[in-house]
């Protein structure tokens, strides 16, 4: 970690050893998630070892905690983690400012919103279809919104910046509007806002993958032009690209990323904000290893997260987001600070 | 290069950035193929947003651009990008790249989705290296560079670009003498020897005259003259283009037209008489 905290930029020797570093730190990344992974299934209100997991895998004495409760909880952190930090990266790289983010843009608040709005307005019966389809909703109006205001306003990153910022308050307003209507379901609107992965099962875990897996094409296409949306517009434009278009395909993958995510946990700060920095800062630009870096450090953190969460207040727990949040916070503050103090 | 030849022509163009105002417009205008062409003009008099808009990184407020009569807003952006290159005035490249990594990006519009480089990809990356005299700083990154190398690092990519079309806006900017001179060399020497049909923006006359084949003044919404170097470099010219005085003498040595502005307020021309006016007038 002291490679951090001196400089934002890695300081790797030039040459060959630069790819092996990189691809040691990306192991020793795999390694981290397969920990929090093993410590997420095996500890809990009743915690369990190493074995009496494998033995509830295989079917034994605990695999109701293991398959139905812990097992769900730990994948879809580790999936709606990778989503939004992919999410993120692909937003700063369309706006061209590092301090997007899914939430920051307005896209997780407007996801939320149409999750609040089909949890307060919809019978409970009918909700396990009205929220997704709010969720949906939500994002694609909030992205729309984005997209023809920023062409109203011109789709110069920072102006992109601002119309989503302007869109996040207007939906935080809608939320809390509701919440002041329906105050009796306040409960369930407060996991929208803050995000938890508490009572996630096992079907949320495969539509969460197997909407990600629909992504991934994307994604990989996504990956190939990031480097290129580095360049100016003019030079963009003169490599053969429209630079509206790229920065429209950028935004959809991370709306669609961001909202599988919000489906299943709710809406989760900061970590779209914090993976991909983290990324960048140990593994350089380069989008061969900051895609798959982002999406693996976010898969850590938001499941290290949520196991800190069910940890820190035993046996009550503390939602996934709050979290994020606590680490997130004092993160963003720490970068902005050594940003300033590097340009002096 | 046996470059097939492409012709870039505009008909009743209006460019700029709001369709209530545009910045320039004109009838007609053909860039000779195979020449050098030099867009002059004062700040703000719209030549950037004309050479932006011949390279489709701005679309045109009317009339159309076009590559031998194909409007190009209808030619693919890839293989448009295969016949014109455009180097804007103050590139942004993505961070932490090396000179040769910056030129691989050249060959980008010649590959095809998820394709690895080929020997020719490398060959031109090699060429366009050599011909800006980077084979020695390749490796080095371009925020270690100085202004002049970066500067030569740009026009390195647009070479690896091999297009047949190059557009240049103020390429010689916050260079010094020697460097400027190297780098209107250096596209000098790519017309001369591969016919590369070369569009630039300068705010050197000087330069403009030496190194251009046909120059386009541009003033007051719309084009001034257009032609030949002595044929536009004239008092005239440039007291309605730029507003200055000036005499317009042969270059010693090359024959081009060489500028000479007179100061402000030194109309009358003895050394004397200009200190007494301003004296007169200012004081």
């Amino acid at each position: 970690m002291s490679m951090i905290l001196k400089s934002g930029r890695p300081r790797i020797p030039r040459g060959t050893s630069l790819r092996g570093r990189r691809l040691t730190g990306l192991i020793a990344v795999v390694v981290l998630v397969i920990v929090i992974t093993v410590a997420g299934i095996c500890v809990g209100a009743v915690p369990l070892a190493p074995a009496q997991v494998l033995d509830g895998l295989a079917g034994g004495p605990n695999a109701f905690i293991v398959q139905e409760y812990r097992l769900p909880r730990v994948g879809v952190t580790l999936l709606a983690g990778a989503a939004l930090a992919v999410s993120g990266l692909l937003l700063q790289a369309a706006v061209r400012n590092p301090l997007a983010s899914p939430d920051v843009i307005g896209i997780t608040k407007g996801a939320a919103l149409g999750a609040m709005s089909a949890t307060v307005l919809v019978p409970a019966a009918a909700q396990s279809w009205a929220i997704p389809l709010g969720i949906a909703a939500g994002a694609s109006v909030v992205t729309a919104a984005i997209l023809v205001l920023a062409g109203r306003v011109g789709s110069r990153g920072s102006t992109l910046a601002l119309v989503g910022i302007a869109i996040a308050a207007l939906a935080g307003a809608g939320m809390q509007y509701l919440m002041t209507v329906f105050p009796q379901k306040s409960d369930q609107a407060m996991v929208w806002l803050a995000g938890s992965a508490y009572g996630t099962n096992s079907t949320d875990v495969a539509l969460l993958s197997l909407w990600l897996a629909a992504c991934l094409p994307v994604v990989i296409s996504c990956t190939r032009l990031l480097d290129l949306s580095a360049f100016g517009d003019d030079s963009l434009s003169s490599l053969g690209h429209a630079p509206t278009r790229v920065r429209m395909l950028f935004v959809i993958t991370a709306v669609a990323l961001a909202g599988g995510a919000v489906a299943t946990v709710g809406g989760i700060g900061f970590l779209g904000l914090l993976a991909p920095h983290l990324a960048r800062t140990l593994f350089g630009s380069r989008p061969a290893w900051l895609v798959p870096a982002s999406a693996l450090l976010g898969a850590a953190l938001l499941s290290a997260a949520d196991l800190a969460g069910r940890l820190i207040a035993l046996p009550n727990e503390i939602p996934a987001g709050i979290v994020a949040a606590v680490i997130g916070g004092p993160y963003l503050l720490f970068v902005l600070i050594r940003e300033a103090r590097i340009r002096g | 290069m046996a470059e097939p030849t492409h012709h870039l022509t505009a008909a009743s163009l209006a460019v700029g950035y709001s369709p209530s105002r545009p910045v320039l417009t004109l009838d007609d205008l053909a860039i000779p193929t195979g020449r050098i062409t030099t867009l002059i003009g004062s700040n703000g008099s719209g030549k950037s947003t004309l050479l932006r808009t011949i390279a489709r990184a701005l679309d045109p407020l009317g009339g159309v651009v076009s590559l031998d009569g194909d409007d190009i807003a209808h030619v693919p952006r890839r293989q448009l990008a295969t016949i014109l290159s455009l180097l804007p005035q103050s590139p942004t490249a993505p961070e932490g790249l090396t000179v040769r990594q910056l030129c691989e990006f050249g060959r980008h519009p010649h590959r095809g989705f998820l394709k690895r480089s080929t020997d020719a990809d490398r060959t031109a990356v090699d060429n366009a290296l050599a011909a800006a005299h980077l084979e020695e700083l390749s490796g080095q990154r371009l925020d270690e560079l100085s202004g002049g190398q970066r500067q030569r690092a740009w026009i390195a990519m647009c070479l690896a670009q091999q297009t047949p079309i190059m557009l240049l806006d103020e390429p010689t900017t916050f260079l010094d003498i020697a460097h400027q001179l190297e780098v209107l060399d250096l596209l000098h020497e790519l017309n001369r020897t591969t016919g590369t049909t070369i569009v630039m923006v300068l705010h050197d006359l000087n330069h403009a005259a030496q190194y251009s084949d046909h120059v386009i003044a541009v003033a007051d919404g719309g084009v001034h003259s257009r032609g030949r170097p002595a044929e536009v470099f004239t008092t005239e010219t440039l007291r309605e283009v730029f507003d200055v005085e000036a005499v317009v003498i042969p270059h010693p040595v090359t024959g081009a037209p060489l500028c000479l502005p007179l100061p402000r307020a030194s109309n009358a021309a003895a050394p004397n008489a200009y200190s007494r006016q301003t004296g007169a007038s200012n004081l």
